[in-house]
């Protein structure tokens, strides 16, 4: 009998293999937000960390290499520690509130009842306008003399308070403003969050004597650890960034209370004529928030 | 393989959505050559001779009323000289007030092909300084020049060179609320200005102004407007505090940086320090801006430039209003400056540019601007041939008269975009009753100094 040969069966030239029409397939996939990132994202970051090695303004473009000239200013710039503590206090008033808030907006518009797709809405409907106009429309509501606050407020007897030209009530009044703006996409992550834990395990936990906030603490929180921890973190990039009601409002005023770091870096880009040395701080607070979100993360002990 | 394809062609159509608002690059010829067609015609007649047709790229304010006045004035150059500019027409890129100046500076940056840009008149010299103008002293002859108030050449020039005419100019009254100053039984048949401080003629009467029914300490009616704080309209108490050629009245040093020494002087300081006991001591003045707050019955009396007619006219016609000179501790004084042609210097159109920024900026072309806009004009000439200028119980020629005579431009420097921001916030602190007004007061000129020391030598 003659041996079989053993066939040879010819290969596929590379890119008709499987493997590489999978793996082309998913990039073609990911590509336009590839893109995205790269015209809209990389690419100005990486222009803006070579502006910041230079003397560079819009006008009179790339006039001299400094080297590290603008960071070892900034470390000794009095205005830029000052507008990073701001925006620190700014921080510690808007991410605690707007998490807390969300967290109880969503588990009261989660429950069953009529009207709760209307109440969501009601929630929702701020976070879709524009910040310019709401910040304006605030800032009438809020006038010291002819606002509409301000009248609620005498007719019950109580003194007028000046909300964005006190020094002590700018800042918290900008963070009002900006919690009602913001608040409601952090309710709808959390709101599908909750959605998706099973009732089964809110029923064996009743079966077993678990009372509300024994559910809530053992349950329902480590159930929604992932939407919290994207909610905590999304607060804290919006908190660093603040910078619509500031620029409608205050202007970084009155005595600098509202001056945060954004708007800082805006005034020496666009005000001073500075590109390069806001391009600088933008890079530190670039660094500063990896940092920060980094930590957050590992807070909520989730590796992404 | 569809479904691959379908993505590839979807790719496809998404980048090429991005790189077309990206912009088209353009090869344009150095300034002064003979123009080329740069693209979209838009509503160009049919050239003259055989000149291809240009359209000049206008980075202007959004206004509606220039707009229209704009249209026609475009027409009527299209037929000036026998036609000779029949093939150029103008395309505008608008921009909000507060937007107009970061646009320029974007446009420079990226090298987009404007040809000219509106200006505000103190950034003249900033845009010079940075060569964003062409210097267009040697196109204007001394005839042309003297169409325009001083005032307008001293602001669009920069060290003896000329870089905008003017479009318009500005200057300030004390407007009112003549049913409310009649109710007070205030005597303003004296147009001359009232006079601030604490024995100043002006205080006790906007004190009569003042309206605190509730007692509240919040009035319902305020003596005076509380306007917007900016230089343009705050700057003036502070160097009429002073007199001509002093420190506090100049507001600067001749070199055009130096502020220590001239925005806190005591004479400016005592200014700053009435003004926020306006607000805090005699309760006269808000400590907020309210938009047309005199207007709306919320205030007595405004200083505000001309434009406050058209406002009144338009949306408060049942509104009477007066006008005197505005008030001053020392010296009469109105802040001029408007808006500036500027031709880029990297147009392409130049000798297009240049004729239609002469013919816009010429009593011709500035009489469209007043037609629609009803500001005042920089064209001197149009004092005497408008009515509203002649007729001495207009309040228009009330401040024409006061601009020719008492008209100051603001601090001349390119550091004036500076400035003006630390200014704002100087004037915020101010007016939200920062105790420390000699100190805040000081700190800023140095603020102000340190900001432009970067222009030093520019008038050498």
């Amino acid at each position: 009998m003659a041996a079989i040969s053993k066939l040879e069966i010819p290969r596929a030239p590379w890119w008709k293999r499987k493997k590489f029409k999978d793996a082309f397939t998913a990039i073609l996939f990911a590509l336009p937000a590839l893109v995205n990132f790269l015209v809209f994202r990389y690419f100005p970051i990486i222009w803006s960390a070579r502006a910041s090695f230079w003397e560079y303004s819009l006008l009179g473009g790339f006039r001299k290499y400094l080297g590290f000239g603008n960071y070892v200013r900034l470390f000794g710039d009095r205005l830029f520690w000052q507008s990073m503590g701001v925006t620190a206090k700014f921080f510690l008033m808007y991410v605690p509130i707007v998490v807390a808030l969300a967290m109880l907006l969503a588990l009261f518009s989660n429950q069953r009842k009529p009207g709760m797709g209307v109440i969501r809405a009601i929630i929702f409907i701020p976070v879709v306008t524009s910040f310019v106009v709401v910040s304006i429309i605030w800032g009438m509501l809020l006038n010291k003399d002819v606002g509409l606050v301000n009248g609620i407020i005498r007719s019950f007897g109580l003194p007028r308070i000046s909300f964005l030209m006190d020094k002590n009530n700018a800042l918290p009044t900008i963070a009002m403003i900006s919690i009602w703006k913001n608040v409601g996409y952090s309710v709808i992550v959390l709101a599908a969050g909750l959605k998706s834990i099973p009732g089964e395990m809110y029923e064996a936990a009743i079966v077993d004597g678990a009372n509300n906030w024994q559910r809530f603490w053992k349950i329902t929180i480590p159930m929604i650890s992932r939407q919290l921890m994207f909610v905590t973190v999304w607060a804290t990039l919006g908190a660093f960034q603040v910078f619509i009601p500031v620029y409608s409002l205050t202007q970084g005023g009155p005595s600098r209370a509202t001056n945060v770091i954004v708007y800082y870096i805006y005034s020496k880009a666009f005000q001073f004529g500075e590109m390069g040395y806001a391009s600088a701080m933008s890079m530190v607070l670039l660094f500063v928030l990896l940092i920060v979100s980094v930590l957050q993360m590992r807070l909520f002990k989730r590796d992404y | 393989m569809k479904k691959s394809i379908l993505l590839i062609v979807g790719i496809l159509l998404a980048l090429s959505l991005v790189l077309a608002a990206c912009g088209p690059q353009v090869n344009e010829p150095a300034p002064g050559e003979e123009s080329v067609d740069t693209g979209d015609t838009g509503d160009v007649e049919e050239p003259a001779g055989d000149k291809a047709p240009v359209v000049l790229r206008f980075l202007k304010i959004s206004d509606p009323l220039e707009a229209q006045a704009f249209e026609e004035m475009v027409a009527e150059f299209q037929t000036i000289e026998d036609g000779k500019w029949s093939h150029v027409s103008v395309e505008y890129d608008a921009k909000p007030f507060a937007e107009l100046f970061p646009a320029i500076s974007r446009a420079v940056a990226t090298g987009s092909s404007v040809d000219i840009v509106q200006a505000d008149g103190p950034d003249v010299k900033h845009f010079a300084y940075n060569g964003v103008l062409m210097d267009l002293t040697d196109y204007f002859t001394e005839e042309e020049m003297q169409q325009w108030a001083p005032q307008s050449i001293e602001e669009g020039s920069m060290n003896g060179r000329f870089y905008g005419p003017p479009l318009a100019q500005s200057c300030q009254l004390m407007w009112f609320n003549e049913d409310m100053v009649a109710a007070a039984g205030i005597d303003v048949s004296d147009p001359s200005g009232w006079t601030y401080g604490v024995d100043g003629t002006g205080l006790p009467n906007w004190q009569k102004l003042t309206v605190d029914e509730d007692g509240d300490g919040s009035p319902e009616v305020f003596g005076l407007e509380t306007s917007g704080p900016w230089d343009y309209f705050w700057r003036i108490p502070g160097r009429s505090a002073g007199t001509p050629g002093s420190p506090t009245y100049e507001g600067i040093g001749e070199d055009g940086i130096s502020f220590v020494g001239y925005f806190d002087t005591p004479e400016a300081i005592e200014s700053y320090e009435f003004i926020q006991d306006m607000v805090y001591e005699y309760k006269v003045m808000s400590a907020e801006q309210v938009t047309n707050q005199m207007l709306t019955g919320l205030a007595a009396t405004s200083v505000y430039q001309d434009m406050i007619m058209g406002t009144q006219k338009d949306s408060f016609p049942e509104f009477n209003m007066g006008a005197i000179e505005p008030p001053y501790f020392v010296t009469p004084i109105c802040q001029t400056g408007s808006w500036h042609y500027g031709i880029t210097a990297t147009t392409e159109n130049f000798e297009e540019a240049l004729a239609f920024v002469k013919f816009a900026a010429s009593d011709a072309g500035a009489e469209y601007i007043w037609q629609y806009k009803n500001q005042l004009p920089a064209n001197v000439n149009l004092y005497n041939s408008i009515d509203e200028f002649t007729d001495p119980e207009n309040p228009r020629s009330l401040m024409a008269e006061f601009f020719l005579e008492y008209g100051a431009p603001r601090i001349m420097t390119p550091a004036y975009t500076e400035y003006n921001a630390l200014f704002t916030q100087f004037w915020v602190s101010l007016m939200a009753g920062e105790e420390d007004v000699a100190g805040l007061a000081t700190e800023y000129a140095e603020l102000m100094e340190e900001a432009a020391q970067k222009y030093e030598g520019w008038n050498e």
